[in-house]
């Protein structure tokens, strides 16, 4: 059932597609021909390596990366992309769905995260969302959104335990705090920690732009910024506390 | 330089006559005698006065060797030398006094073991006999009479009154200041260490010593008002010492010869009395006995530590034992000098530091080696402090070890019944459909769909176990977000209109199982919902109803406070209500069973072209049976 418009022309290319194994490549070139793109306007890289030579050469309008490559983990890729492309829509497509690992990617600058297991539907649904400007938050990384970054809390979020990466590690234990300390006060808007409240709820764009009498491209951005902001905003943190630390 | 040509004594005056009498000297009764003299000998008992009357004349010295200048000169001056004068005197040369001793009369001053000297300026010296007159007061029995006389020059006799001096009175003064300063430190000891009586004892015993040594220097015998009492303070006082002495011995090397030691105690407190009360005729008896009796106690001592040091053969004793052999010569050898068996001066005085300062070596010794056992028990009690520590550490290292490895055993128990609960009981369930279908075999659908269920619930156990925060979602709007997001997305983008109308708060606090089995249940609803349908709304519902409310959508009236989850869609329906149950997924099938293991009722309403409504109602306030 395709309910949506194909909207071919408006769609950004090229698409790089990190993805080692067959059958979930396949799987992946098969959606995007659904979505509308042609063949020709992704790339398939089946190593962190490749990718990068891809990198190289090539401007990315969307990147979906796997996190277990054969060669390391996807996390770097991402962080890599986001620095130098921060326009880019980086979905992780993963079949880990631990919340740690999933803050982890939001850091290091992805745009969404999705599991493999889905079904065929659901994950065309969430490329087409993302690739429409939405950026698909997670409730449950919301809410910790929501208490680090100085709104009001709903729940006293456990501190979190991280094996991965120092700043990923700092971050994480960051949600420990009851109180965010000042800097971070501020950073949010108050519209936009309405609408963080809402996407708590899972409700999705549309439904928080017809509750807030807002566009859903009104909403899609406000929801990106609050994004680019958990990133910067967490990533600077992370820093600052690890080199307070002694880790850096 | 002088001869003496001779000495005679007379009695005077006893004591009980009037001064003048005493003063007077005696016509009759001259008798020769030789120096020194101890005139009871010679009238036994005889207390009072006797005159000594010594003629001498200077004389030519012998040539001298040295041709040249003579050493005579009839203008150098002579000297007299007195050993002594027991007990006080006066002397008088050729009429002039010489000197006279503070007190003739009791209290009578001691001068007994007091030496004299005098230089006589030529002008006194009389060509011819000169006669120097030694008046003596004393008590007949306690040895009175004047000792050797000298006269001569200056260079002969001085140095024979030094040296008499320096034995007599110096070294003894010398002997009891020791004596004192050692009983002061070792009284301060032990009144620091009440608990080492030795250091007590030896400290009574230095003080009873100078009570005791000090009747040899005293002149004057203030407080007291005559010798007798003198005499009888003194031989008290060295009772103490011997006795001192000998529990000294005793506590210092741990001897427990109880019945000995008391029985000496006994007899010294009756010689105490006795000396204290027995009038004075009877006195010199008395204080003999005693004085023989102390010395025995000192020599007995001193051999019985020989063999007691013998026995034991420790270091400290063997020491003691050599400083008493000491002892003992020396005590012997005044004891004889006591019983006027010889006729020196007593070793004891010259002794007696010496034996001081070994007493004192001695008694230092212990303390170091107290002090030694002391840092050594601390140290033992260090170690062993430490190894207990050890040994706690590793106790409590065993300990915490032995939780941590409880703590995964748990965690791997309830992974395993996670596991068990929600995706081994499906299995079983699909292995069992699929046994079970007699007929065509099963629709390649159909497997996927026991697949993808099976999926989802391991999905649901690995999420569940892996997630930080395992607490209960905190109200329904938060349990529900997830389900809300994914499927909200599902259905926005399949145009379907999907309604959300969840409770604020939870009627109860819930059981994990209970949230995950509602969880499963929607999702397994939904599923189906999107899969067979073709619905175009859906209602998802979560309500309290209390006891005896009627609920319209229920259409029933609930007798019990339940909890009612609900997904309500207007699709195509169940095409046969009676297979129905087949027909729904092996999910919801699954459901079924969760739901009513979690305490709950699973209701399925359908209508062809009808729709379809699921149910799954929790009653509220019950203790859940199920395992967690």
């Amino acid at each position: 059932m395709n309910h949506f418009s194909n909207k071919r022309a408006v769609l950004p290319t090229p698409v790089l597609i990190v993805e080692d194994e067959r059958g979930m490549a396949a799987r992946l070139e098969r959606l995007l021909m659904l979505l509308g793109y042609a063949y020709g306007d992704w790339c398939v890289a089946r190593s962190l390596a490749e990718a990068r030579a891809y990198c190289r050469t090539e401007s990315f309008a969307v990147a979906l990366i796997d996190l277990g490559l054969p060669d390391g983990s996807g996390l770097d890729l991402i962080s890599d992309l986001h620095n130098s492309r921060p326009g880019m829509s980086v979905l992780v497509i993963s079949s880990c769905a631990s919340e740690d690992v999933i803050v982890m990617a939001l850091r290091e600058g992805a745009t969404g995260y999705l599991l493999k297991e889905r079904e065929d539907l659901e994950i065309q649904l969430y490329i087409q969302s993302a690739l429409m400007g939405g950026a698909p938050i997670d409730p449950f990384i919301a809410k910790r959104l929501l208490t680090l970054m100085g709104g009001s809390s709903t729940t006293a979020v456990s501190g979190g335990r991280s094996a991965l990466s120092p700043s990923a590690a700092m971050a994480v234990a960051g949600h420990g705090h009851p109180k965010p300390p000042a800097a971070d006060k501020g950073i949010l808007s108050p519209r936009e920690t309405e609408i963080l409240k809402l996407v708590a709820e899972g409700l999705t764009n549309r439904e928080i732009a017809e509750r807030l009498y807002l566009s859903t491209h009104t909403a899609a951005c406000h929801i990106k910024n609050i994004y680019r902001k958990l990133a910067v905003s967490s990533r600077t943190k992370a820093m600052r506390e690890a080199r307070l630390l002694g880790l850096f | 330089m002088a001869e003496i040509l001779n000495v005679s004594a007379a009695r005077g005056a006893p004591f009980g006559a009037g001064l003048t009498e005493q003063a007077m000297r005696p016509e009759q009764g001259w008798a020769n005698i030789v120096l020194p003299d101890v005139w009871n000998k010679r009238w036994p008992g005889f207390d009072g006065v006797v005159w000594y009357r010594i003629e001498w004349q200077a004389c030519e010295p012998a040539a001298s060797a040295f041709a040249g200048k003579s050493s005579a000169d009839p203008a150098d001056p002579m000297a007299i030398w007195l050993e002594y004068t027991n007990m006080a005197g006066e002397g008088v040369l050729n009429g002039d006094r010489l000197w006279r001793d503070g007190s003739l009369a009791e209290p009578l001053s001691r001068n007994w073991n007091r030496p004299r000297y005098y230089v006589i300026p030529a002008s006194s010296v009389k060509p011819g006999v000169n006669t120097l007159w030694v008046r003596v007061a004393g008590y007949g029995s306690f040895g009175a009479g004047l000792g050797a006389v000298a006269i001569g020059s200056p260079a002969m006799i001085e140095p024979a009154y030094e040296k008499d001096m320096l034995l007599r009175r110096s070294l003894p003064a010398f002997n009891l200041v020791i004596a004192a300063a050692l009983g002061c430190i070792f009284l301060c000891v032990w009144l620091m260490l009440p608990k080492e009586t030795a250091y007590g004892w030896y400290a009574l015993t230095s003080f009873a010593w100078v009570f005791f040594g000090a009747n040899t220097l005293v002149i004057d015998i203030w407080p007291f008002g005559s010798t007798e009492q003198w005499n009888r303070w003194v031989v008290i006082n060295f009772l103490i010492y011997c006795m001192a002495f000998r529990m000294f011995t005793a506590r210092f090397s741990g001897q427990n010869f109880r019945l000995l030691d008391q029985s000496l105690w006994g007899l010294t407190l009756v010689a105490f009395i006795l000396l204290a009360l027995v009038p004075a005729s009877m006195l010199k008896p008395v204080l003999d006995a005693s004085v023989l009796g102390g010395v025995l106690v000192l020599l007995f001592n001193c051999v019985l530590f020989q063999f007691y040091a013998f026995h034991t053969r420790k270091a400290e004793h063997i020491f003691l034992a050599v400083c008493m052999v000491v002892f003992l010569v020396t005590g012997t050898h005044d004891l004889m000098l006591f019983l006027d068996m010889v006729d020196r001066y007593g070793m004891t005085t010259v002794a007696a530091p010496v034996m001081m300062v070994c007493m004192s070596l001695l008694l230092a010794w212990r303390f170091a080696a107290n002090m030694r056992r002391t840092e050594q028990f601390h140290h033992l009690l260090e170690l062993r402090v430490s190894i207990m520590r050890r040994q706690l550490m590793d106790t409590l290292e065993a300990q915490h070890s032995l939780q941590l490895s409880n703590a995964r055993l748990q965690e791997r128990l309830q992974l395993s019944h996670d596991l068990h609960d929600g995706v081994g009981s499906s299995l079983v369930r699909a292995i069992a459909m699929v046994e079970q279908k007699d007929g065509p075999s099963m629709s390649r659908a159909r497997y996927l769909s026991i697949l993808k269920s099976l999926r989802a619930d391991l999905r649901q156990v690995l999420d569940y176990t892996l997630a930080e925060n395992r607490a209960v979602p905190k109200n329904p709007r938060e349990w529900i977000a997830p389900l809300r997001r994914r499927y909200g997305l599902l259905f926005e983008g399949l145009g379907v209109q999907c309604e959300w109308r969840v409770a604020d708060e939870w009627p109860q606090t819930l059981t994990p199982a209970q949230i995950l089995a509602l969880t499963r249940f929607v999702e397994e609803a939904l599923t189906n919902v999107i899969k067979h349908s073709g619905a175009t709304q859906v209602l998802v519902r979560l309500q309290v109803h209390e006891a005896g409310e009627r609920c319209e959508a229920c259409v029933t009236t609930h007798d019990a406070p339940i909890l009612c989850v609900e997904v309500t869609d207007n699709g195509r329906g169940i095409d046969t209500p009676t297979h129905a149950e087949e027909t729904l997924g092996i999910g919801l099938r699954s459901m079924r069973t969760r739901i009513e293991r979690a305490g709950g009722q699973f209701v399925l309403h359908s209508e062809v072209q009808g729709g379809t409504t699921v149910r799954a109602l929790l009653p509220v306030r019950t203790t859940d049976s199920a395992s967690r």
